[in-house]
């Protein structure tokens, strides 16, 4: 405010005006006192006549008091107050929902010159001046405009809902067209949105719809062959990765060693993925975040759905607790390979050599339950719960006939199964009129690997009679549990400023691997028994603490620049040591005309959670230990530097980004004696890791046609990654397994008709990394006069050799019926890997087979059939 | 038998692909022939090497020997001896009569008209004493076996004298002593001996030492660095001596210890990270002390400690 200070100071001894409108009341001071003072009568229409009266009072303090109930200020110049407009902003805040209740994430809204996105509970706010706007939104699926203008009279809550389009587009990504940034498919806060439609037209084995198929199509991301071993964002190991299922850190989110998710495509709503540069507010792993978000469930009516592929079948039921205010899901999947595997079964496997009696069964099996509830305008509370594991039999027997007569008749008995439990209990309360958000979730997440093998050997004599020779059991367990109540805060200040803040406390249980064996014969082997019971009692069970706060904030000092700043801090207790993690992030993004966008990124990422394992492929069961005395927390430093265009009907960007990794682990291998059932005691394991460094660089680019009855998109990545540990390889630099250095993915999607549509997508990688070699050489001690030869296949280098190239073409039709019914059809068939690449995902050598280069190779999947059928009500 | 199971629960993911293995031909990463030597080099005995060819991975055949190769020791810049083929059986083999000593530095130089020529340094480490071998005798039980079979179970521990910081590398070997007695005519024992038997016992250690510990293919337990922290300078065993309670009784324990020079270690510690021919667990690259061939020469000292029962 400009003024002269001399006539705003003067003292006003009295003043009244009784029931005095303030143009009244301004015009009567101003003769009083003597100045003149300028205005517009419609500042004031909404003003009513009010008693004025003052005594002993400043100028300024009149003013300000006659001028409150307008927008207005008041400017003092050479014994003038001039009056001008001066919009108040209003706080709007509300939930954008769809017609069926679920709340929508990462919605752009925008009214007037506001605007804003959802956040992941479909809470926004912005601010607005008095008047009357059309609230325009932007979001994949969904009618962009809602028309339904809105009178802005002061704060007050709008609840938006937005209609869904009819005809479902396939748009691989969202781009941001409407996003207030405008910037391609990086949204503004540096995720990627992962649309459920998308991966529902995807070919996958089966027909079994996966979003982890979506994620690593995306560049950047490697997965072992046909998703073997887990996700691998940016030459991250796979235990990097912070998978969240409803804000609940998810352990081991693969069925089938990593092929399928643990995730039913039915109850999933869109998933956003970070490839490194993710906000302040998430912690605990350096390479990615994948947020997934099941929907809340209709609460306006019921609905049903059934599912079924080849291997595996799903159904959902949903509806309301009460109508508009609550409302629950409920999902199951289950498998049935058991027919599948009798028929490949036929032939010997890998297991029983050349036996045939050989019954195994395998299924896994996912269940989810939600419910949310309104209790009021403020306040919502939510209940999910997800259960889902794998289970594996395999039975068999081995006979051999013994030359002085009789036989031994070995029968074993391996069964493992593993899972996930995952629980969040979770309170959204909205403070009325303050722009702020708070979410406390109470969450609980485990994840246990159990594996038995029995053991029973029985000679038989020639007329048949039986003696038992051995009979014992072993066992394994692993497990990780986590017990955390978390809260964040979402404020914004002002139109430029966003802030979100929170904290969360963490109690974890490791057992990083303990296997016990019990003999059931009396006097068995007792020197075995003694052995075994010292070298696998590991009862290690570890009880870590970890406190974590975070800080972000999103300033847009103009419509064309955005600074995202934040600070995730942890303090984790381990073994009498705290190692405090102070891990700054920050991102600039700027966009200008004609949909042109550039962002940096400047990241820091720690985790004191670790998978060990040999390769870091993440298989259930690679042990989940923590940070120790011994083993320090995992850090990585991510720059990351991009542009993108978009338009209504294209949109394209490339980036650029260097990675380091510190602390990086490696699991060593210890005595064969102790692996057991696919699985490796954990005795020790602190010793057996290496510890060593990684870096990633890559570039990344990626076009989408997101519009009209032909769209597709084209990924390609062009990468070198490696690690370095001391002790292993000879301390020098070797290739990461999951390095590949050209990775291109298209897919191409044609409508053809309003019921049918089909996809076509090529994948193709170079091979990965592995370690061969060709050349042998015997050791012989010279020590030991006749010391027996050993052969010693001479690797010169780890992950020299690379595997021939990965390439798959899947190809399907999708039949959409009844879309204008209340029941609806969904067909889907097609073939995964077309023309029948034999892709290896392992060469085992035959140093023995007499012929040179002779390999005897692996390969997953085969030309498959993708079928499936889906029922909505 | 544990391999049976080594790869279980991957094979799930076989299961579609039961008809996925096939027959290839891939050109593996053949490097050419070069000579190999290993040869130790320890105090009070004469140096001793083996030399062979290497050979393509499908070979069957036996170890080829270099033709006209020479095997020359130096120490320091001086020729100390050339080495001979003593055993015209074993054409591998060769020795030298010279005894090498610790904290000398010693050179070996392989020439073959045929192969690059192979030259590495090593010394022999000075020997770390054993500061203590306890035996606890309270702790020491016999565990019958049945059929007159029983087996004496003592609970050891070894002390080094000092672990230094910059090259812990350990190995050891047990070795016990059973003596069986002739019997008299009412199958009792006499006290005449009628002979004495050594061997390998078994012995039981916990989970963490099981892992630090490498089988090697020399007659020792490699120990892994990484066992020794500032908590954890001691070995504790259970050695198992089975023997025939009628006639038969333990007489003594001998552990060798040996301190490794870091070539010896490094060499070995990379033979017993080979991994199990599992697709998930990788072998690692083997160590070399040849810049252009394969095998060590690496030195070690060795401490001896008897522990008799009476």
């Amino acid at each position: 405010v400009g003024y002269s200070q001399g006539l705003l100071n003067q003292q006003v001894d009295t003043f009244l005006c009784h029931q005095c409108t303030p143009p009244q009341a301004l015009l009567k001071l101003s003769k009083q006192v003597g100045f003149g003072v300028s205005f517009s009568d419609h500042f004031f229409t909404d003003c009513r006549p009010t008693r004025f009266q003052f005594f002993n009072q400043k100028i300024s303090v009149i003013l300000t008091a006659l001028t409150k109930c307008a927008e207005v200020r008041y400017q003092c110049k050479d014994n003038q107050v001039v009056l001008v407009a001066a919009p108040v902003k209003h706080k709007i805040w509300g939930m954008v929902i769809d017609s069926s209740g679920e709340r929508l994430s990462g919605v752009f809204v925008k009214i007037g010159d506001a605007s804003a996105c959802t956040n992941e509970f479909g809470y926004y706010n912005l601010e607005a001046s008095k008047g009357k706007y059309v609230i325009y939104t932007r979001y994949f699926g969904y009618e962009s405009t809602v028309a339904k203008p809105l009178q802005v009279f002061g704060d007050q809550e709008v609840e938006i809902v937005l209609k869904q389009q009819k005809s479902l587009p396939a748009v691989t990504i969202s781009d941001t067209l409407g996003s207030r940034m405008g910037r391609n498919a990086r949204q503004s806060d540096g995720h990627y949105l992962l649309f459920k439609s998308r991966f529902e037209t995807m070919g996958s084995p089966g027909g079994e719809h996966d979003l982890m198929r979506l994620v690593a199509e995306q560049p950047g991301i490697q997965t072992g062959v046909d998703g073997l071993g887990g996700i691998h964002v940016r030459g991250g190991n796979a235990d990097q990765n912070l998978i969240l299922l409803d804000d609940v850190p998810v352990y081991n989110p693969g069925h089938m060693l990593g092929i399928f998710s643990i995730f039913n495509p039915a109850t999933l709503s869109n998933t956003k993925l970070w490839k490194g540069d993710f906000p302040a507010r998430y912690g605990g792993r350096v390479s990615s975040v994948l947020d997934v978000r099941l929907r809340d469930g209709n609460d306006q009516e019921f609905h049903a759905q059934v599912g079924a592929g080849l291997f595996a079948a799903n159904a959902l039921v949903e509806g309301p607790i009460v109508r508009g205010r609550g409302s629950f899901l409920l999902a199951g999947r289950i498998t049935y390979f058991d027919p599948i595997i009798s028929l490949l079964h036929q032939r010997p496997n890998v297991l029983s050599g050349d036996s045939s009696d050989t019954r195994p069964e395998y299924q896994y099996y996912d269940l989810n339950l939600k419910a949310n509830y309104q209790l009021n305008k403020a306040n919502r509370v939510y209940f999910s719960v997800y259960l889902g594991g794998d289970q594996f039999y395999n039975p068999y027997e081995i006979t051999n006939e013994v030359n002085t007569g009789g036989r031994y008749i070995d029968r074993y008995d391996l069964g493992s199964d593993w899972g996930n439990k995952v629980v969040a209990a979770r309170w959204n309360y909205i403070f009325p009129q303050k722009n702020m958000f708070v979410n406390t979730t109470l969450r609980y997440s485990e994840f246990e690997y159990n594996s038995d093998l029995g053991f029973k050997s029985v000679f038989e004599t020639p007329d048949r009679v039986a003696r038992d020779v051995a009979n014992y059991a072993q066992a394994y367990r692993t497990l990780i549990s986590d017990v955390s109540v978390k809260s964040d805060f979402t404020y914004n200040t002002s139109e430029k400023w966003q802030w979100r803040w929170g904290g969360a406390v963490t109690r974890h249980v490791l057992r990083p691997g303990a296997l016990s064996v019990n003999f059931k014969l009396p006097k068995q082997g007792q020197v075995s028994i003694d052995s075994l019971e010292s070298l696998l009692a590991n009862r290690e069970r570890r009880v870590n603490y970890e406190i974590e706060a975070y800080l972000e904030t999103t300033y847009s000092p103009t419509p064309h620049w955005q600074v995202l700043a934040g600070i995730n801090t942890s303090l984790f207790s381990t073994d009498n040591v705290v190692y405090p993690l102070v891990l700054p992030r920050v991102q600039v993004v700027h966009t200008h005309g004609r949909g042109w966008s550039q962002w940096l990124a400047l990241t820091k990422n720690g985790q004191n959670l670790h998978q060990i394992g040999s390769f870091n492929l993440s298989l259930p069961f690679e042990l989940w230990v923590p940070t120790t005395s011994k083993i320090k927390p995992e850090t990585a430093r991510q720059v990351n530097v991009g542009f993108g265009k978009a338009d209504d009907t294209w949109s394209f960007q490339t980036e650029l980004y260097y990675k380091k990794q510190l602390n990086t682990l490696l699991l060593r291998s210890a005595n064969d004696a102790l692996l057991a059932g696919g699985a490796e005691d954990g005795s020790g394991w602190e010793d057996r890791v290496s510890t060593g460094q990684g870096a990633s660089r890559g570039l990344e680019v990626s076009a989408h046609k997101t519009s009209g009855n032909t769209r597709g998109s084209v990924a390609y990545t062009l990468s070198r990654t490696t690690r370095q540990f001391e002790d292993v390889n000879l301390g020098r630099p070797f290739l990461f397994r999951f390095d590949r250095t050209h990775d291109f993915k298209i897919n191409l999607r044609q409508r053809i008709n309003r019921w049918l549509d089909t996809e076509v997508a090529w994948a193709y990688a170079t091979g990965n990394p592995i370690t061969l070699s060709g050349v042998k050489y015997t050791h012989q001690s010279p020590d030991v006069a006749f010391s027996t030869p050993r052969d010693v296949v001479y690797f010169s280098a780890v992950n020299s050799y690379r595997l021939p190239a990965y390439h798959r073409l899947d190809a399907t039709f999708n039949f959409h019926f009844g879309e204008k019914t209340r029941i609806r059809h969904n067909l889907q068939v097609g073939a995964y890997n077309v023309y029948n690449r034999a892709n290896p995902f392992y060469i085992l050598v035959d140093a023995s087979g007499g012929i040179p280069g002779k390999a005897k190779q692996y390969t997953l999947f085969p030309t498959l059939p993708v079928l499936r059928y889906e029922i909505r009500i | 038998m544990y391999r049976k199971f080594l790869l279980p629960t991957w094979v799930v993911a076989c299961l579609f692909g039961l008809g996925c293995t096939q027959d290839i031909i891939i050109d593996l990463p053949l490097l050419p022939t070069r000579m190999v030597l290993v040869s130790y080099l320890s105090p009070d005995m004469p140096l001793s090497a083996r030399l062979t060819l290497s050979a393509p991975i499908e070979s069957n055949d036996k170890p080829q020997v270099p033709r006209g190769a020479t095997v020359t020791l130096y120490e320091g810049e001086n020729l100390v001896e050339r080495l001979t083929q003593v055993n015209s059986n074993d054409p591998t083999y060769w020795e030298a009569a010279m005894l090498p000593v610790p904290n000398k530095t010693y050179s070996i130089r392989v020439e073959s008209p045929d192969y690059p020529a192979l030259e590495a340094t090593t010394s022999i480490p000075p020997p770390v004493k054993i500061k203590s071998l306890d035996f606890d005798m309270y702790d020491t039980t016999i565990i019958d076996l049945g059929d007159h079979r029983k087996a004496l179970r003592i609970p050891i521990t070894i002390e080094p004298e000092a672990i230094p910081a910059d090259a812990p590398y350990f190995a050891f070997s047990l070795n016990a002593e059973v003596t069986n007695y002739i019997l008299d005519d009412e199958g009792n024992p006499t006290d005449e001996i009628n002979y004495t038997t050594e061997f390998e016992p078994q012995y039981i250690v916990d989970g963490r030492t099981i892992a630090l510990l490498h089988d090697i293919p020399e007659p020792v337990i490699l120990i892994n660095e990484k066992y020794w922290d500032e908590s954890t300078r001691t070995i504790r065993l259970e050695v198992i001596i089975p023997y025939d309670e009628r006639n038969e009784q333990p007489t003594s324990l001998d552990l060798k210890w040996r301190t490794l020079s870091p070539a010896f270690y490094a060499y070995h510690l990379s033979l017993a990270r080979q991994g199990n021919g599992s697709p998930f667990n990788d072998p690692d690259a083997v160590y070399s002390s040849f810049d252009d061939g394969y095998g060590v020469f690496g030195g070690y000292s060795t401490y001896e400690e008897v522990v008799q029962f009476f």
